[in-house]
């Protein structure tokens, strides 16, 4: 297997399993909006079939034609009803068991894919079945495979093969490959015929119709098949960097940290060297230092994830728990579109399940009393995640019961709570629903095993060096609030200079810097100074008081002032001078020590040095303290 | 302060730092590396070196006789060139460093039998090794300590 078709064929996987996630979210979301609108209709169809070419390309006949199945089932658009949602779900699972290399028993697979198939067919007896397709003219790739066979006559109008070939080596890369199976004896060879077909993969950015033309000329002369293998870099629903394994990453930055430590000694021998030696040396040990930082600063962003990873699985999970319990579920979700890292990430995958598992298992009633009740029909799942400020906030609500006071009564005087003294109430039993072995269920159910288990939930999140608690009111659902410290985030900083050591501002924060060799004025009025900067008296702090720099540091001499927005004050710190703009990874003091005050987090500088995060609302209050105590 | 040990066998990594040795529970150790690039924070206590990155985390680093108040006169500014990471006993996601001069023995604490009068909440004891005073750390309240007296 060449290099390129490996290449091709790991990044088929990936986009597979990206287009399986696209289609069964948009299934789901038609439960909820059941027009979601003939372009997104025709799209999802787009991407069934560009999946369907791309699986037969690579031999993938099982996904091929559960596919074909599925076209079948949405070629015109009408309103889905529950039993087809149900079946084109089952296939998006059939296609993803076939995408698992795990799975080597053809004779299980095949009655996946029998089972799939047959399943799809009662729905399509009332559709015609769709005729042979053709790419759409508006489909783009980046990896082609194109089944060229001219016909026997084909050299009788001067057409030449190879012309053509020459023309789409212009075009990109080429892996050909030709085909003699027609090739006659020689006794009965034609030089005027053409027996030959090719099998070209071109590697190319290129539109299907500018593919199409390099055969314009030929094309009532030769069968042409051409076939998207790998989508544009652009087109692909998701980047390869997310796919990287925790333990990889964790194995990648120790490499890394050796690389540099290694590096660092190597640096140091080389200063023992002769003059000659040592420049060529020098020279060639640093541009490895500048490659390892290079890998260094991608491996910031292969470790943070989009939030919405974590919240990925959910909407299917709400829809398989509506029809094992008959509790249908309308799960709304309000995700912020920010990166975290990705152990955070992974993490409240866990917690979030259970939750949800518990919401539709205890949670929300049965349609009868909800009916009777006056609630929809549907249970409403509310989620939203947020960051707000080092924290990431998620709330998970619902409209169902709420917690069952009573029997968490019940069950927290069996284990121990002392009768005379505690009344449970709505918010006190926070304390026990948390408790390990809590649990009100009367039976083991499929759903949720054996009752909340909600210590599970709360191990998750206090390891993350987080919070949970709960709201409840009965008859009205069910609220839990999730806070959790965020040890990492990437932030666009302003550095500057003090006392030969960089900080960061954030850079939101930043209202701009001046030399103080500006028109701009600096006075006293007692201990205090001030700049007057737009008729505006603005406070200007001493950074080295704040450092607790010692004395020879701090006679160095302030160059650059530059202002701070606190939120509701403006204030001004000087600095030796400034440094660059730049997008730096931040991470938290957090779990390890507490917060400092002054301090948002500590910044990792491209070559590995670590520099203060300033917060600068927090910095205020420091200033204040200190002229408060006199300093 | 009387702590009374448990019969529970335990290997120990000697370190010294300096002229004294501690003895840290060799299921805690993480890795050793070089010390460098360290950050100090400000309004922290002088045992309180800095914060590094290290094992992809900012891990506070600890200098032992400064916050054991062993300090000679001239140890404070002695190089201590490696870093003993080393995780929390029950929560291996939580860690800290301690600066070190050098690594020493390895032993089990059948030394540490018995009772043991201490001078310090980080420690389990003090015992007399190959003739030298060794200190026997108690890795879960050094961690306690780090939080709760650098407030």
């Amino acid at each position: 297997m060449t290099a390129i078709y490996t290449s091709a064929l790991v990044t088929f996987y990936e986009e597979a399993r990206d287009t399986l996630l696209q289609i069964e979210s948009w299934v789901l979301s038609l439960q909820q909006q059941p027009s979601s609108g003939f372009k997104r209709w025709q799209d999802i169809c787009g991407q069934l079939h560009t999946l369907k070419g791309t699986a037969a390309s690579f031999g993938n006949e099982a996904i091929a034609s559960i596919c074909h199945a599925m076209e079948n089932v949405l070629q015109n658009p009408h309103s889905l009803t529950h039993q087809e949602v149900d079946g084109l779900l089952s296939a998006v699972d059939s296609c993803r068991q076939c995408l698992q290399t795990e799975v080597s028993d053809p004779t299980l697979l095949q009655k996946v894919v029998t089972d799939c198939i047959s399943k799809l067919k009662r729905f399509t007896s009332a559709y015609p079945q769709s005729a042979a397709t053709t790419l759409s003219p508006e489909i783009s790739g980046s990896l082609w495979q194109i089944d060229f066979t001219p016909h026997a006559d084909f050299f009788e109008n001067g057409h030449d093969p190879l012309r053509i070939i020459k023309q789409l080596r212009q075009l990109g890369t080429l892996e050909i490959s030709v085909f003699t199976d027609k090739l006659p004896d020689f006794a009965d060879f034609d030089p005027y015929r053409c027996y030959l077909r090719w099998r070209i993969i071109l590697q190319a950015d290129l539109e299907h119709q500018q593919l199409a033309a390099e055969f314009e000329w030929v094309k009532h002369k030769a069968d042409i098949d051409l076939q998207v293998l790998t989508l544009p870099k652009q087109d692909r629903l998701r980047d390869v960097r997310y796919i990287i394994r925790e333990m990889d990453l964790n194995i990648l930055s120790s490499l890394i940290e050796q690389w540099q430590q290694q590096l660092d000694q190597t640096l140091a021998l080389v200063q023992r060297l002769d003059s000659t030696d040592k420049i060529r040396l020098s020279r060639r040990c640093h541009a490895m230092k500048r490659q390892q930082q290079l890998v260094q600063r991608q491996l910031i962003n292969v470790s943070m994830q989009p939030l919405a990873e974590a919240f990925t699985r959910l909407p299917r999970l709400a829809y398989d728990l509506g029809q094992k319990t008959d509790k249908p579920v309308q799960l709304h979700m309000d995700i912020a579109p920010v990166e975290f890292d990705s152990q955070i990430i992974h993490a409240l995958i866990d917690p979030l399940t259970h939750l949800l598992r518990n919401a539709v298992a205890h949670g929300i009633e049965p349609r009868e009393t909800r009916q009777q009740s006056g609630k929809p029909e549907a249970g409403q799942i509310h989620i939203s995640a947020q960051q707000i400020e080092d924290e990431l906030v998620i709330r998970f609500s619902d409209d169902g019961a709420g917690l069952s006071l009573p029997k968490i009564q019940q069950k927290a005087s069996q284990m121990g709570m002392d009768a005379d003294s505690s009344v449970l109430n709505e918010t006190s039993m926070g304390k026990w629903i948390f408790r390990s072995g809590f649990s009100t269920a009367e039976s083991v159910d499929v759903v949720s095993g054996r009752g909340l288990g909600l210590d599970v939930v709360k191990k998750h999140i206090t390891d993350l060096g987080g919070q949970i608690d709960v709201i409840s009111t009965t008859g009205k659902g069910c609220c839990f609030n999730l806070r959790l410290p965020v040890q990492q985030v990437l932030m666009d900083v302003q550095l500057i200079r003090i006392a030969n050591q960089l900080m960061a501002l954030p850079l939101l924060n930043v209202q701009g810097s001046q030399t103080l060799d500006s028109q701009r004025v600096i006075w006293q009025r007692g201990k205090k100074w001030f700049i007057t900067d737009d008729n505006r008296q603005i406070p200007l702090f001493d950074m080295h008081k704040f450092l607790a720099l010692p004395v020879e540091v701090k006679q160095m001499t302030p160059a650059v002032v530059t202002l701070v927005d606190a939120g509701n004050s403006l204030f001004a710190i000087s600095a030796e001078g400034l440094a660059e703009q730049t997008q730096l990874l931040i991470k938290s003091l957090l779990p390890n020590y507490r917060a400092v005050p002054g301090v948002k987090g500590i910044a990792i500088l491209p070559d590995n040095a670590l520099a203060l995060l300033l917060d600068p609302e927090k910095l205020l209050l420091s200033f204040h303290a200190m002229e408060t105590q006199g300093k | 302060m009387t702590v009374v040990m448990e019969e529970k066998h335990q290997d120990y990594q000697v370190i010294t730092v300096n002229e004294q040795r501690y003895a840290l529970p060799v299921a805690n150790l993480v890795r050793v590396v070089p010390l460098r690039q360290i950050l100090h924070l400000p309004g922290t206590p002088g045992w309180l070196m800095g914060v590094v990155h290290v094992h992809n985390a900012i891990v506070p680093v600890i200098e032992l006789n400064a916050m054991l108040n062993l300090l000679s006169s001239d140890s404070y500014s002695a190089e201590l060139p490696l870093l003993v990471l080393i995780h929390h006993p029950d929560d291996h996601h939580r860690y800290l460093a301690v600066a070190a001069t050098d690594l020493a023995d390895l032993i089990d604490d059948s030394e540490l039998a018995g009772t043991h009068s201490t001078i310090h909440p980080v420690l389990l004891g003090i015992t007399e090794h190959n003739q030298q005073k060794l200190h026997w750390l108690d890795d879960n309240r050094l961690f306690d300590y780090l939080l709760r007296e650098s407030q």
